[in-house]
């Protein structure tokens, strides 16, 4: 099926600690296909999101199904691909190349092979970049290995927590032009979390803003015309539409 | 010649397990568990039990509570770990006190090397061996799962199966290096090698190899030194291990500010 459901999420409530909510009532569902942007302020709920998505965090409330399955019983991983945020921070201080973070996940012939996965990241020079230490990397650098390594898998599922920090302009057209074509040529389902409007390409792009209590599901350019968001940043905004993407 | 092969397998497989544990920012481990390993001599030493078995089951279940109290309470492994080391040195405290026991605070630091028994020295070569296997056939799981276990448990790593073989592995290196090392040797082989190979190692895996080379060079050389100086073994290695990781240091340092300084691929 081609519109089949990926995720579906209904009535979701997620804590750290039992006691205080960092999402709370969250309902949607997203089908094959779909590019997604999770909008939202800092602290607003988006990584949880991903973190209950991941498996990493078990809901308080509500159900989670991924690929049909409950996520209770979920069990193929390998379908899903995902960037960390702040990745520095997310990985330890290790002496790894970066051949070898990518070469560690490239374990089946279906897989893209870590040079593949490097030049479809806009990387030049691979064979130089193979060989650094992921330490050695800017930080720009290390977010597009990263991303490199959640899709070297071909995941039918990616998610994208804050993918654009630290990235140039370059780095930001290469994730989108990346972004169009896994969802062109191999129907992969993308949920990119990010704080920052301005990298949502068209108006007519999907967003799926949430703010702990608060939330909204349709078009950005839809929800900047409404006092939704006015709810969920607490300020005024206009879309300007840069129709990259 | 015993005490040169016991020096030289327990300064591998130290080395080796200490990657997971620097990485996984346990540096600590050696100290918590020998405090808590020392409240089993203790309890042992009460019950009037000879050898130290208890303190070997101490340590073991305090290197899997540690992780499991860091993972539920969602607390820093340095604090589970400041957590354990006193309680283990507040228990054994406690008990010496009350029972006015009198226990051999110096074989417990720095071990006896040059006493042990080939009973010893073979248990340590079958944990050796158990080590380098579990690397050379699992080495794509344990790299994801110290690097991080999000992204390890999505690429198909069974998380869970790979912390209880490496917590296993730490307890039973630890355990055993405290008995041939003692507690100061076992805490130094465990962390510097790994910060030492860290600064020179282009990959994870020359890292693990280059930490093997360094520990047992310096316990070869501190175990030499101690035969012609009489200074203790464990004293003479950890010397040399830190000279190894400050040059090393020093020369990670000034060859980073040479990279950055324009040997840098101009696409990138």
């Amino acid at each position: 099926m081609n519109n089949a459901p990926i995720v579906e999420v209904e009535d979701l409530a997620a804590s750290y600690d039992g006691t205080t909510y960092v999402l709370y009532g969250l309902s949607f569902v997203i089908r094959r296909n779909e590019v997604v942007y999770v909008l939202g302020p800092n602290g607003g709920g988006k990584s949880t999101l991903f973190k209950v998505l991941i498996g990493s965090l078990p809901p308080v409330r509500g159900t989670v199904r991924l690929f049909g399955k409950p996520l209770k019983t979920f069990k193929d991983w390998r379908r899903i691909g995902y960037l960390p945020q702040v990745v520095r921070e997310s990985i330890p201080e290790i002496p790894a190349s970066v051949g070898e973070l990518l070469a560690s996940s490239s374990s089946s012939a279906s897989d893209l092979s870590p040079e593949e996965a490097l030049e479809l990241m806009g990387f030049d020079d691979v064979d130089g970049v193979m060989k650094r230490r992921l330490t050695d990397l800017s930080g720009g650098q290390l977010q597009r290995v990263m991303i490199g390594l959640a899709l070297i898998n071909k995941p039918e599922l990616l998610l994208l927590d804050e993918p654009t920090v630290h990235m140039d302009t370059p780095g930001m057209m290469s994730l989108m032009d990346v972004m169009r074509r896994l969802s062109l040529e191999m129907d992969t389902t993308i949920m990119l979390a990010t704080h920052e409007i301005s990298v949502i390409p068209t108006s007519t792009t999907r967003v799926l803003c949430i703010n702990r209590y608060h939330y909204y599901d349709g078009t950005i350019g839809e929800l900047v015309n409404s006092e939704t968001l006015c709810k969920i940043y607490g300020f005024h905004t206009k879309l300007i539409d840069h129709g990259h993407g | 010649m015993r005490a040169y092969l016991a020096g030289a397998i327990t300064s591998s497989i130290l080395s080796v397990v200490g990657a997971f544990a620097v990485h996984k920012r346990l540096s600590l481990l050696g100290d918590a568990t020998s405090h808590i390993s020392f409240a089993g001599i203790a309890l042992g030493m009460i019950l009037g039990l000879t050898d130290n078995l208890l303190a070997y089951l101490f340590a073991g279940l305090a290197i899997f509570g540690m992780v499991w109290f860091s993972r539920v309470f969602r607390l820093p492994g340095d604090v589970a770990l400041v957590i354990f080391l006193m309680m283990g040195a507040s228990l054994a405290s406690i008990m010496i006190t009350l029972t006015g026991l009198r226990v051999n605070f110096i074989g417990l630091l720095f071990g006896n090397i040059l006493a042990v028994g080939w009973v010893d020295v073979l248990i340590a070569a079958c944990l050796l061996a158990a080590t380098a296997s579990l690397l050379s056939l699992r080495f794509r799981q344990l790299f994801l799962y110290v690097l991080n276990v999000d992204i390890a448990r999505l690429k198909g790593v069974n998380v869970r199966l790979y912390e209880v073989i490496v917590s296993l592995l730490l307890a039973s290196s630890i355990v055993t290096g405290i008995k041939l090392v003692g507690v100061l040797m076992v805490t130094a082989l465990l962390v510097l090698p790994t910060v030492a190979a860290s600064a020179l190692s282009p990959s994870f895996r020359s890292s693990l190899i280059y930490a093997v080379i360094i520990s047992s060079f310096s316990t070869l050389n501190g175990i030499s030194i101690s035969f012609v100086t009489n200074v203790p073994p464990g004293s003479a290695t950890v010397v040399t291990l830190l000279a190894v990781t400050i040059v090393t240091l020093a020369h990670r340092r000034f060859t980073k500010r040479f990279i950055s300084a324009g040997t840098r691929p101009a696409s990138l």
